[in-house]
């Protein structure tokens, strides 16, 4: 089965910085895939790349066989990316918002409109999906972008920091609404910072320090080749 | 079409909002309030003014005074009181104006002596109203020395026309234009011209400023709240974004401007009106050939169409440099300075005898044109339409090509990427 995402010997350099070091992995069609590691490792970057947002400086991404550079914009057909801590246009409702970003994924009306419906039902805002974004909470935010985010029901969603500055009550419903959506076939790439976070949602992860990969497998084979309890131990022993 | 319509309903939704809007309606607020205070004021100054005329004597210098003052809309009321007493009761009885004549007038006249005639204004404060009441006075006097001199010169020479001897010289002006030869003065011709050629480039100078601050603004608060890079990943083409945005911002510029333009017109003509006209009779335009054709007025929208597109572009490349609203304003600051520097050398100077570096720098700014050309176009300057409309073409095109080549790399969000923040 083709992979959902290859990743092969990943460079992002940044004038005389590298933020990327070679790094490489492959993303099974389905699965939910974490990135780890603390602030400044290269998630972001590596994400952004696999967005097209950003070209490689060295290696090469794909995206179910396709070029991020040569064929981006087949691969933004394909992809969904929730960038960290965004925000929506303030002036517009929730819906309207939804409504904007739908016209993006479809030409046609009664299409549009499902999309639009099953935003509505995954950011589950109730009456407040009428307000201005400029009134919710930060929670309220989050939940519309993921909507957003997953309306269009892509083959690859990549989610930065899902959770980040959320509350445990609206992180817990935004973990679930991911679960969910994994569980319908979407393959999901997340980062965070949040290990037990990575360790509860996916099914592999890769740890990154410094811009390099240094692990990679399922949370369970990385906790027993580090002897460690959680991923948090397995971080702290492979970057030793 | 349907994706750039669908953002530039989002821009204008954005950015048409209460907070943007409220200086705007305030503008418009203080016009039409203080346009309407002065039709009422001038409403007022044209109502019968009460005056008060003392008349020592019988005399038929007083009874032409007294007619004239009645022609101007005075309320006249003529007394014999002594000055001081008369004084007293027409601050008493709310008069403006008391005008004291002195004794004997007729026979002054008579002999060429010098009439004085003491004119006492009663201020019951400063207005605008009292202004226009001081100003029919003075032209009450100046109709009525011009028909006193015309009185003494038919009686001293009577075979001899008096306006030969008031005006002995007369000026008969022409005016020349390339080949064409009309009758008129040049203020007149130059005031005409100016409401042809300048009106309108101010009028897209403002649209412009807005457009690009707007446009700015829009960038900056997308860069801002992170929402450009979603947009960035959606399945569109990129330029569809920067034109979409662009037409936003044109939108909404045209809105606000034509709502300023509007009060400010209603301002302005409340100070025009009652002033005697000085519009130019146009025959002496149509002599000249200074009216616009409709290939001139095409020539004027392409060279107006091309600054709003390149300073669009341009404000474009500037937001995105920054790295959110406030510093994409800022990064205007160049832009505003192109875009102005050359309505004031047109404004205060005259192209033909600027200094070589000078004249120089006013070609190679892309916003001069809207200016230089309508006045090349009266004149007959090809080399100079050609010339500006071929380069303002380059330079447009330039300015797209660089901002969507922008806007379309990875340049959009690493330009001021924080190396510290990143992940």
């Amino acid at each position: 089965m083709e992979p959902a995402v290859v990743v092969d010997d990943l460079v992002r350099d940044y004038g005389v910085l590298r933020a990327v070091d070679r790094i490489g992995f492959e993303i099974k069609p389905g699965e939910v895939f974490g990135l780890i590691g603390p602030n400044g490792s290269g998630k972001t970057t590596t994400l952004r790349v696999i967005a097209t947002l950003l070209k490689p400086s060295g290696g090469g991404v794909k995206v179910f066989g396709r070029d991020v550079v040569k064929e981006a914009a087949a691969v933004r057909r394909m992809v969904s990316y929730l960038p960290e801590e965004a925000g929506a246009y303030r002036n517009l409702s929730g819906l309207d918002y939804l409504r904007f970003m739908a016209t993006f994924y479809s030409a046609d009306t009664v299409e549009r409109d499902k999309l639009v419906e099953q935003a509505m039902a995954i950011a589950d805002l109730g009456r407040r999906i009428q307000d201005k974004v400029d009134t919710y909470s930060k929670g309220m935010t989050r939940k519309l972008l993921l909507a957003r985010a997953l309306m269009s029901s892509p083959k690859l969603a990549i989610l930065d920091e899902p959770t980040s500055g959320l509350d445990v009550e609206n992180s817990i419903v935004i973990r679930q609404k991911i679960k969910e959506f994994a569980a319908r076939g979407t393959t999901i790439l997340l980062s965070s910072h949040n290990m037990l976070e990575v360790e509860f949602l996916s099914e592999r992860v890769a740890l990154l320090r410094q811009g390099r990969l240094i692990a990679l497998g399922t949370p369970e084979e990385l906790k027993s080749r580090w002897s460690a309890r959680n991923l948090e131990e397995v971080f702290l022993k492979a970057g030793q | 079409m349907r994706i750039i319509a669908n953002l530039v309903w989002k821009e204008v939704r954005e950015l048409l909002t209460i907070r943007t809007l409220l200086p705007f309606i305030a503008v418009l607020v203080i016009f039409l309030f203080v346009g309407r205070a002065l039709r009422g004021e001038r409403a007022k100054a044209q109502a019968p003014q009460p005056v008060m005329v003392v008349v020592p004597d019988s005399s038929h210098f007083a009874d032409t005074i007294i007619n004239r003052l009645k022609e101007e809309n005075f309320s006249v009321t003529r007394t014999t009181a002594a000055k001081e007493q008369a004084q007293k009761q027409a601050q008493k009885e709310g008069f403006s104006l008391l005008l004291v004549l002195p004794e004997s007038v007729d026979y002054r006249i008579d002999r060429f002596q010098p009439v004085v005639i003491e004119a006492y204004t009663i201020l019951k404060g400063f207005s605008f109203t009292q202004t226009i009441r001081s100003g029919k006075v003075k032209s009450v006097f100046t109709r009525i020395n011009s028909e006193l001199t015309e009185y003494h010169l038919k009686r001293l020479l009577p075979d001899i026309p008096a306006e030969n001897i008031e005006n002995p010289v007369q000026t008969g002006e022409f005016v020349i234009l390339r080949d064409r030869v009309a009758a008129g003065s040049p203020e007149a011709v130059q005031g005409m011209a100016m409401a042809q050629t300048f009106i309108i480039p101010l009028i897209l100078l403002m649209v412009l400023l807005y457009a690009s601050q707007t446009l700015a603004a829009s960038i900056g608060q997308e860069k801002e709240n992170k929402t450009l890079e979603t947009l960035l990943t959606v399945p569109i083409n990129r330029v569809s974004i920067v034109i979409g945005k662009m037409l936003g911002a044109v939108v909404v510029a045209v809105v606000f401007s034509l709502v300023f333009m509007l009060a400010l017109g209603y301002y302005t003509t409340a100070f025009a009106e009652g002033v005697p006209s000085r519009t130019p009779d146009m025959s002496v335009a149509v002599q000249l050939g200074l009216t616009l054709s409709p290939e001139a007025i095409f020539l004027l929208s392409v060279t107006l169409f091309l600054a709003i597109v390149t300073a669009l572009a341009l404000a474009t490349l500037l937001a995105l440099l920054s790295e959110d609203a406030r510093g994409a304003q800022a990064a205007l600051t160049p832009l505003m300075m192109l875009c102005l520097l050359p309505y004031f050398f047109t404004m205060f100077f005259n192209i033909q005898t600027l200094s070589l570096p000078l004249k120089i720098l006013l070609f190679l700014i892309p916003f001069s044109y809207p200016f230089l050309i309508p006045q090349a176009i009266l004149f007959g300057n090809y080399p100079l339409i050609i010339g500006g409309l071929l380069y303002m073409t380059i330079f447009c095109a330039a300015a797209i090509f660089i901002a969507a080549r922008f806007f379309s790399s990875d340049l959009v969000l690493t330009t001021r990427l924080r190396f510290r923040r990143r992940r």
